[in-house]
């Protein structure tokens, strides 16, 4: 299953949890420690890691939404 | 196990009492003055092999959760663990220090107006800050030819990140770190209201300071902070500030105490550093989770909870160790091996999930800079046996006493 993901920068506190949880999807950019999206992350996610991902968030700033 | 609790787990799993399995007995007393290096790891040790929950009858009893899956799913559910009741031993709900002893929607509100003095954008500002007061610290350190590092270095180093960070006075912050100390000793017999009291007035004091003289700090901006369009109380107000004062120290003075601990007790390591500063940030991360500062969060079960067929009723107090969490073999092969080459993220040191630590990166800032200022001067050695705290508040463990000379 494929997900659109979403980081609202706004509300994303640089925790990495995302990184932990799908380091092949998630990055903390290294100068403003915010969430972002790696640069072509497989189109055939793990889901499983995404959700986890989007769970983990203490911020819920990762929403996810399928395609 | 004690009378009382064999009848509250046999109550709370009577619907299938042919899958009960016993929760096993512990004695830990989070105040107890023995626990201390090395006889507090030894404690985790034995709180793991109890088996998934265990229960303690000291302090009015309690559960204990000390491994790492069972202490992040309980992270991870916190309608079903409450904080509302307080993050000590006991949960008898006085505690309200905000957010931390609060459950969603309120404190959703506080972390969000808390967050603007810690965030990404913020962090990334206080650097230099942070950076020049470090070296001026380890420069006057070396100076007068090394001493205690604790007093001379681990602990105006967040002090004095305090007063750029939040807005505090100088006397303000020195002022508090006795008072937590005070408040530490009594807390043992559970009565550290006075010094509690004390934090409050000092706290209640800036207020009116910055009430009377506005500046461009959080302190000031917190004057018109509102929680979901409600403005906030001055008692709100003293409670985020007594966070910021207590929390925002104790953790980070420990921490860098015990980083420069395991530097100097192995001298591979601080070798190891030197030659490589870029390796600081893993050395950082691997001390958070081989010797968590802040060791045991307690939470309250709203609910009857299985733990791997274990059963905790509802309405009972519940110790989380993020400390015993930390040193899981199943989750982290030889846990109690200090290696900078694994991965060590994901690790529970800053607690997970609603109530994360939102200083962490602030303290990962820290620490990093402390790390690679140190290895531009001369190695150090210790002169002197190192001494170590009990568990301070149930929860902050490092060097009390940290004696070094630089090798110049």
């Amino acid at each position: 299953m494929n997900y659109h993901i979403d980081i609202d920068t706004q509300a994303c506190n640089g925790y990495g949890n995302c990184v932990v949880s799908a380091p092949e999807v998630f990055d903390l950019d290294p100068e403003t420690n915010i969430a972002t999206v790696r640069d072509g992350h497989p189109d055939d996610n793990d889901t499983e890691a995404l959700l986890e991902a989007e769970a983990d968030c203490p911020v819920r700033a990762i929403r996810l939404s399928r395609t | 196990m004690p009378a009382h609790e064999t009848s509250a787990v046999d109550s709370a799993t009577s619907r299938c009492p042919r899958d009960r399995s016993p929760v096993a007995a512990i004695e830990f007393d989070p105040y107890d003055s023995d626990l201390t290096e090395p006889i507090v790891w030894n404690k985790y040790d034995e709180l793991r092999s109890a088996g998934p929950a265990a229960h303690s009858p000291a302090r009015g009893g309690f559960y204990l959760l000390g491994r790492f899956a069972e202490v992040r799913a309980a992270l991870r559910d916190p309608e079903s663990f409450s904080s509302a009741s307080g993050h000590r031993i006991p949960t008898d709900g006085s505690q309200k220090s905000i957010p931390i002893d609060f459950d969603p929607p309120t404190h959703t509100d506080y972390r969000q107006i808390m967050t603007h003095a810690v965030s990404p954008d913020r962090v990334r500002q206080m650097r230099p800050f942070v950076h020049d007061l470090i070296t001026d610290l380890v420069g006057e350190f070396r100076k007068t030819g090394g001493g205690d590092f604790v007093r001379a270095v681990a602990l105006p180093l967040p002090l004095q990140v305090l007063t750029e960070l939040v807005g505090f006075s100088v006397g303000t912050v020195s002022r508090f770190r006795e008072l937590t100390e005070a408040m530490w000793s009594r807390i043992a017999h559970v009565d550290y209201s006075e010094a509690r009291g004390q934090i409050y007035l000092l706290m209640q004091a800036e207020l009116e300071h910055h009430r009377r003289e506005p500046k461009d700090d959080f302190v000031t901006w917190l004057l018109d902070a509102t929680a979901n369009d409600r403005e906030i109380t001055d008692d709100e107000r003293i409670r985020i500030l007594s966070t910021f004062a207590v929390a925002g120290h104790e953790t980070t003075m420990n921490a860098s105490s015990t980083l420069v601990w395991l530097l100097v007790s192995r001298p591979g390591l601080q070798d190891r550093l030197r030659a490589d500063p870029a390796l600081a940030p893993r050395y950082v991360e691997e001390m958070l989770r081989y010797r968590t500062p802040a060791q045991n969060f307690a939470r309250r079960t709203t609910c009857p909870v299985d733990i791997k067929g274990m059963q905790i009723p509802e309405g009972e107090a519940v110790l989380l160790s993020y400390a015993a969490a930390n040193r899981d073999p199943e989750r982290f092969p030889n846990p109690d091996q200090f290696d900078p080459d694994r991965e060590s993220r994901g690790h529970l040191a800053f607690g997970w999930g609603i109530h994360q630590c939102m200083g962490a990166a602030l303290a990962r800032s820290e620490l990093t800079i402390l790390l690679e200022t140190l290895c531009e001067h001369p190695p150090l050695r210790l002169t002197d046996d190192v001494r170590w705290s009990s568990l301070q508040g149930g929860n902050h463990f490092g060097p009390t006493q940290l004696p070094l000379t630089f090798d110049e």
